[in-house]
């Protein structure tokens, strides 16, 4: 079976900075893979490369055999990437439901059946009793939950989810990890950067890190929490000892 | 509220339909016909003002095109002013098309800038262009009311014409509010990123956008010229252009009626103001105009139509905020 998604020496440059160094990465269909590494290693900037919103300046990326690599992101989205932002960007002045219908119109044309798509991702993101508040009234977590809400009604294969966990207090971890695991059980493949170790842990199947722009560690959660380098860099040695 | 909204419906369309009828003053019936007129324009530009978010300082070109095409096919090859205005519809998209692909890309002021500057690329090619435009002497259409000249001798039969194009852009506007393209257009307004990446093609949606615009406030530039049968270069002129977007920020903007109910507050006021006012110190009209547009952005910032809308808004769940995560499970009931 080949890749989803296939990243081959992947290089972007802002200027001097080498903000991502010779990335090599498959994502197999159905996976969740979650990539983690220190605050400046690239992640977000790997995302933004993979959606269409940097152009790389080096390799290849290709979707579903498809390559989107210096695509728009508008295309990449149709082709069936969806991504979050890590700074939430709501449509402020729009409802939760309105918001949710841009990104079902995709792949609904008419109001009526885009709206049953909202209504319906509203409600497997848990949110459905939130579909008439406005989007700038949301709290930050609720926000990020409606990014992912968007996102999905798009009806990606692929979904990446940048950071949607930041600023939820450990009792809401739980409820989100399940929300993902349905939507990845429902065949959308998962590709998130995160930083709560106990979500990457818990959730993903593999885990890639990132570190100064290069691929560090590749393999599955238990694998890497004991990759001498990987502790080295990002986890820190209590980590390791707790783990 | 349900009587009061279906009573306000019901006064509304009366006023609409027999307004200009109950006075023989012709003032007053011009003041009906220039509220139409500039209503239509103004829900024309909200289009791409309103919901797109497109701070246009440019449909005076638009406006002005319609006016000169239809003009001058009417004068020089006598064709109905009718088609002339599709003529110049179709003259006025091909025009936003090159502005709009060179303009379109730019984000706010600089956005409004440029289409700033392409009214006045218009206004001064239309002053020396002379061969072609008479340049600044004007164009004058001669008075032969027939229908088929779109000239009438009463200006009741100039109100039902622009009261049709006023009908047919707001229910255009309220289908558009309703569909696809204008969720799209809103959310490139609110964030264009986020918009690309629920696969918009964001230039395309807001290119549409200004050439339907161009098309709609250029019918209604070509109605201007049979209705007042003279016009000179200076209708591309920026005081024209701030004053449609006007008419919708103090309307309302991005709403389907906000742009009407500017116009209707506006049109007559400026006229009120001008003869009230106009004669006992020059240039107080425009004073007392500019203090009144101050307040009104500063106390009615949304617009005039969200004094009306409370009417309108059926059966809205209230407006919740910042509801705990926690309290999520039992909200769903």
């Amino acid at each position: 079976m080949s890749a989803l998604l296939q990243l081959r020496n992947v290089e972007k440059r802002f200027g001097g900075l080498q903000a991502v160094k010779d990335v090599t990465l498959d994502v197999e269909p159905g996976e969740i893979v979650g990539l983690i590494g220190p605050n400046g290693a690239g992640k977000t900037t790997l995302f933004s490369c993979i959606a269409g919103f940097h152009r790389i300046t080096k390799g290849s990326i290709v979707f579903d055999g498809r390559e989107i690599g210096n695509r728009p992101a508008f295309e990449v989205c149709r082709a069936g990437v969806a991504r979050t932002f890590q700074v939430v960007k709501p449509f402020a002045r729009m409802t939760a439901l309105q918001s949710v219908m841009v990104g079902s119109f995709l792949r609904h044309r008419d109001a009526a059946s885009a709206r049953r798509a909202a209504l319906d991702v509203l409600a497997r993101l848990r949110m459905e009793h939130l579909a008439d508040v406005e989007a700038h009234s949301l709290t930050l977590v609720l926000k990020k939950r409606l990014e992912v809400a968007r996102a999905l009604a798009t009806e990606p294969r692929l979904l990446l989810l940048d950071e949607v966990m930041a600023g939820l207090s450990p009792g809401e971890v739980p409820e989100l990890l399940d929300v993902i695991r349905a939507i990845n059980a429902g065949g959308v493949t998962v590709l998130f950067v995160e930083h709560i170790m106990a979500a990457v842990m818990n959730i993903a199947h593999r885990v890639v890190v990132l570190h100064g722009g290069e691929l560090l560690a590749d393999g599955t959660p238990a694998e890497v929490s004991r990759d001498p380098q990987v502790i080295a860099a990002y986890l820190g040695e209590e980590y390791a000892a707790g783990a | 509220m349900r009587i009061a909204k279906y009573l306000l419906l019901a006064i509304a369309i009366v006023a609409a339909l027999a307004g200009p009828l109950i006075t023989q003053n012709s003032f007053l019936r011009d003041l009906w016909v220039l509220v139409a007129m500039w209503g239509a324009v103004a829900t024309a530009w909200n289009l791409i003002g309103g919901y797109a978010g497109g701070l246009s300082l440019g449909h005076a070109a638009f406006f002005g095109i319609g006016a000169y095409t239809s003009s001058l096919l009417y004068l020089d090859l006598h064709l109905s002013p009718w088609l002339g205005a599709i003529a110049g519809g179709l003259v006025a998209v091909l025009s936003a098309l090159v502005i709009g692909f060179i303009t379109i890309r730019l984000r706010g002021p600089f956005f409004a800038l440029a289409t700033l500057a392409f009214a006045a690329i218009l206004g001064i090619a239309a002053t020396n262009l002379s061969a072609l435009t008479h340049g600044a002497e004007g164009m004058t259409i001669p008075f032969a009311p027939a229908l088929r000249n779109a000239i009438f001798s009463s200006k009741v039969d100039y109100y039902y014409v622009a009261l049709a194009l006023l009908l047919i852009y707001v229910a255009l506007t309220w289908w558009i509010s309703v569909s696809r393209f204008g969720y799209y257009l809103i959310a490139i307004r609110e964030n264009e990123d986020a918009a690309q990446a629920l696969g918009i093609d964001a230039l395309r949606v807001k290119l549409g956008a200004t050439l339907l615009s161009a098309f709609m406030t250029a019918l209604v530039g070509s109605f201007y010229a049979q209705y007042r049968l003279f016009f000179e270069p200076s209708i591309f002129a920026t005081d024209i252009s701030v004053q449609i977007a006007l008419f919708a920020i103090i309307g309302g903007l991005g709403t389907v009626w906000g742009p009407l109910i500017g116009a209707a507050i506006l049109v007559p006021l400026t006229g009120e103001l001008q003869s009230f006012l106009g004669s006992a110190l020059p240039g107080i009209d425009a004073f007392v105009y500019g203090a009144l547009l101050v307040l009104a952005i500063l106390f009615v910032p949304n617009g005039f139509v969200s004094l009306i809308r409370p009417l309108f808004a059926g059966k809205r769940t209230p407006p919740a905020t910042r509801q705990p995560v926690e309290a999520e499970a039992e909200a769903k009931t």
